[in-house]
């Protein structure tokens, strides 16, 4: 004759031998995967980095490609220019489109009717890249604006910024590239190699003279 | 140590009922390596899918820059380019994985205005069983190959402290858009002093048009005089610089022109230097042409233009709405508008007793034309092309106006003045004003005088260059091109003159041959 309550204890102990070794096989499991853990957090925020570079990126492209280089027109502001403290990577460039540098592109016999400046930059203590439509002139200032408000933010973990006209040093410039670098928000563990910074640079070829 | 058979029955039993606990841990752990995988696998497909939206947007975006630029090569392949138009649904290619779609002034109304050719192009990715779109638009200039308010093969010169040009913007809405100065060959400061878009640098400045007297900073946009420093060793390029047009440095497409500085592209230079001058500052600051103002100086591959007398003489022979002023003028039964200079002399005399009564259409005269007369040759309302197979001369203290209905593309785009010359110039050459010798190469020449006064709509091209005299003073809408017969004439001398060119591209157009684009605008 069988025993059930004898065997009782007998089923706990297999159940928690179970359960301690579904443990070890869950840890060995997971530490197989920290790797992939780690990776997969990397490519995400390097994806997500890069994701938002782009879309900064996008935000300015129509204009940028709408713009000219004539000279006076678009303006890359070196430190000296005032460029400096807050801000960094700053340019300023006229565009034709209205209001609030959004609306229809103008046009005047067939030729771009400017309507206002955008200025760009970075802002150091936030790490934004922001925005500014300007349309009280269709002229680039000399110097950097003292004040730049409102402002729209395109673009944020942004911790350098830079715009250059191409080729560098010639009177009469093709094109302006743009070099973004977004850091990460959730940087990866300390442990990981995988890189927190990602660079975009891109080139854009203003369309119209 | 051996077991009993009965605890050997019940360990066996045991283990019976134990069946399948195995298959359920590795059913759970399975389970958690799945899920696991899953996530990451739609993590990272999340992502990857981002990266290629933007990835296909990018794509699709010069695709549609492809199209646009298939447009305008088949605008410029195009025997008449102002007349080229594409089938309302467009012309559709396979491009780049995707496809482009590009319209020319079918169906898309008239966004660029009247006489101007809208580009249009879309570009399409197909992506996630959606198609990813980009759709850019461009308005040109059809049958004009580049733009360039003044041009000429030979030599441009401006002579003379007292010298004033400016080649400003059409319409005179914004600030910018003034005209370029081009040559094949040299673009040369003569003197130092002469002033070349030079916006009211000292006091306020004005010039007195058909359409009224002007602040000359009015004619580039500014509804105030532009506050800029004139002095280019301080500011060797301010602001003001970009409202006016290019030097262009132009090299025919055929190879270049040999010139005095050794250089592929025309040269610009000053005085007798022939040293190459590089640069707008160069030109302000080291080379103290301190009153010029232009925006860059480029250098450029350009095809030659020339028109042929041919389609104007044939124009004038058909053009029979001048028959009522030919009876009325002395040159009874002749209803055609082609005359003789003899002709066109006895016509001038009396038009220039009956200026009210315009000439119409094209006028052709065989033979070098003297103008001995004040001259109207068309109202507001006109549409005059004076064509001439010989030289133009006109006289001291004389003026000539020639103006069309610029309210229309059809009037904007006609041209003014043309002159061909004989078809074989005069082995002697014979003496006009200021010194300046002609022998019917198709030359046109201002005598000086300070109430010579030309008044032009259109272009005015010559085969052989055009002469300013000292005093002289021309107001134009429209453009030059100035030709070269392989003389040693420059194409373009203007020697303490004044030249007001309000540039219009869409007097270009009737060379008829490519497109140049104005504006470039992305509409999503």
């Amino acid at each position: 004759m069988r025993h059930p309550r004898a065997e009782c204890g007998y089923v706990l102990a297999d159940v928690l031998v179970g359960l301690v070794l579904l443990g070890l096989v869950i840890l060995t499991v997971y530490r197989v995967y920290l790797p992939t853990f780690a990776l997969s957090r990397s490519l995400n925020d390097r994806l997500g980095g890069q994701q938002d570079v782009r879309l900064a990126i996008d935000r300015v492209a129509r204009h940028l490609h709408e713009t000219t280089l004539a000279f006076g027109r678009f303006r890359v502001y070196p430190p000296k220019s005032g460029c400096t403290g807050p801000y960094d990577g700053c340019i300023g460039f006229v565009t034709a489109r209205t209001p609030n540098c959004t609306g229809p592109f103008q046009l005047v016999d067939s030729a771009p009717h400017w309507q206002a400046v955008i200025y760009l930059w970075r802002d150091t203590g936030s790490n934004e890249l922001r925005l500014r439509c300007d349309p009280s002139t269709t002229f680039p200032a000399a110097m950097w604006p003292a004040t730049l408000d409102p402002y729209t933010v395109i673009g944020t973990n942004v911790v350098t910024a830079s715009f250059s006209l191409e080729p560098a040093g010639s009177p009469t410039p093709t094109s302006i590239a743009i070099a973004l670098e977004e850091q990460a928000s959730t940087p990866a563990r300390p442990t990981s190699q995988y890189q927190t910074a990602f660079f975009n640079e891109t080139v854009f070829l203003p369309q119209n003279r | 140590m051996t077991m009993h058979p009965a605890s050997r029955k019940a360990n066996s039993t045991d283990r019976a009922g134990e069946r399948g606990l195995a298959m359920i841990l590795i059913l759970a752990m399975v389970s958690i390596v799945t899920l696991i995988s899953i996530s990451l696998i739609g993590l990272m497909n999340t992502d990857v899918t981002h990266a290629s939206v933007q990835y296909a947007v990018a794509r699709s975006f010069y695709i549609a820059q492809a199209g646009l630029q298939e447009a305008e090569v088949q605008v410029s392949k195009a025997s008449d380019p102002a007349a080229y138009r594409t089938p309302g649904e467009g012309v559709t290619v396979p491009y780049g994985g995707g496809q482009f779609t590009y319209w020319v002034d079918a169906g898309l109304g008239t966004p660029c205005g009247d006489g101007f050719v809208t580009l249009e192009a879309l570009g399409q990715i197909a992506f996630l069983n959606r198609s990813i779109p980009a759709r850019v638009r461009a308005c040109g200039v059809p049958g004009t190959p580049f733009l360039a308010a003044l041009f000429g093969v030979s030599r441009i010169q401006f002579e003379g402290a007292s010298s004033r040009l400016y080649l400003a913007p059409y319409m005179v809405g914004t600030p910018g858009g003034g005209g370029s100065v081009g040559s094949f060959t040299e673009i040369n400061f003569a003197d130092t002093n002469v002033a070349l878009n030079a916006l009211s640098e000292v006091g306020s400045d004005t010039v007195t048009l058909r359409d009224g007297t002007f602040y000359d900073y009015q004619l580039f946009g500014f509804p105030l005089r532009p506050s800029y420093n004139a002095n280019p060793a301080m500011d060797p390029a301010p602001w003001i610089l970009s409202v006016a047009g290019d030097l262009i440095k132009a090299q025919p497409s055929t190879g270049g022109i040999p010139n005095r500085c050794g250089t592929q592209y025309a040269c610009l230079n000053v005085g007798n230097d022939i040293t190459d001058v590089a640069s707008v500052p160069g030109l302000r600051t080291a080379d103290y042409v301190r009153h010029a103002y232009v925006r860059a100086i480029r250098e450029e591959i350009l095809p030659q233009l020339s028109l042929s007398p041919d389609p104007y003489r044939a124009q004038a022979a058909q053009n029979t709405a001048n028959a009522a002023l030919n009876w009325i003028a002395g040159l009874k039964g002749k209803p055609d508008s082609s005359y003789t200079h003899l002709q066109f002399s006895q016509l001038m005399t009396y038009l220039a007793a009956h200026p009210e009564q315009p000439l119409q259409g094209t006028i052709f005269v065989d033979g070098t034309v003297e103008v001995l007369r004040n001259m109207t040759l068309g109202s507001a309302s006109g549409n005059v092309t004076l064509a001439v197979a010989g030289d133009l001369i006109v006289d001291q203290d004389l003026s000539v106006t020639i103006l069309h209905d610029l309210s229309t593309a059809a009037g904007r785009s006609t041209p003014g003045i043309v002159v061909f010359g004989l078809p074989q110039p005069d082995a002697r050459s014979t003496a006009v004003c200021g010194g300046r010798r002609v022998n019917g190469s198709g030359r046109l020449v201002l005598c000086g005088g300070s109430k010579r006064r030309l008044t032009v709509d259109g272009l005015i091209y010559t085969a052989d260059g055009m002469d300013i005299e000292p005093g002289a003073f021309v107001d134009q809408i429209g453009a030059m091109y100035h030709n070269n017969r392989g003389t040693s004439n420059s194409s373009f001398t203007t020697q303490d003159a004044a030249l007001v060119l309000r540039f219009d591209p869409l007097a270009l157009s009737v060379f008829g041959n490519g497109i140049s684009i104005l504006s470039w605008q992305q509409l999503h």
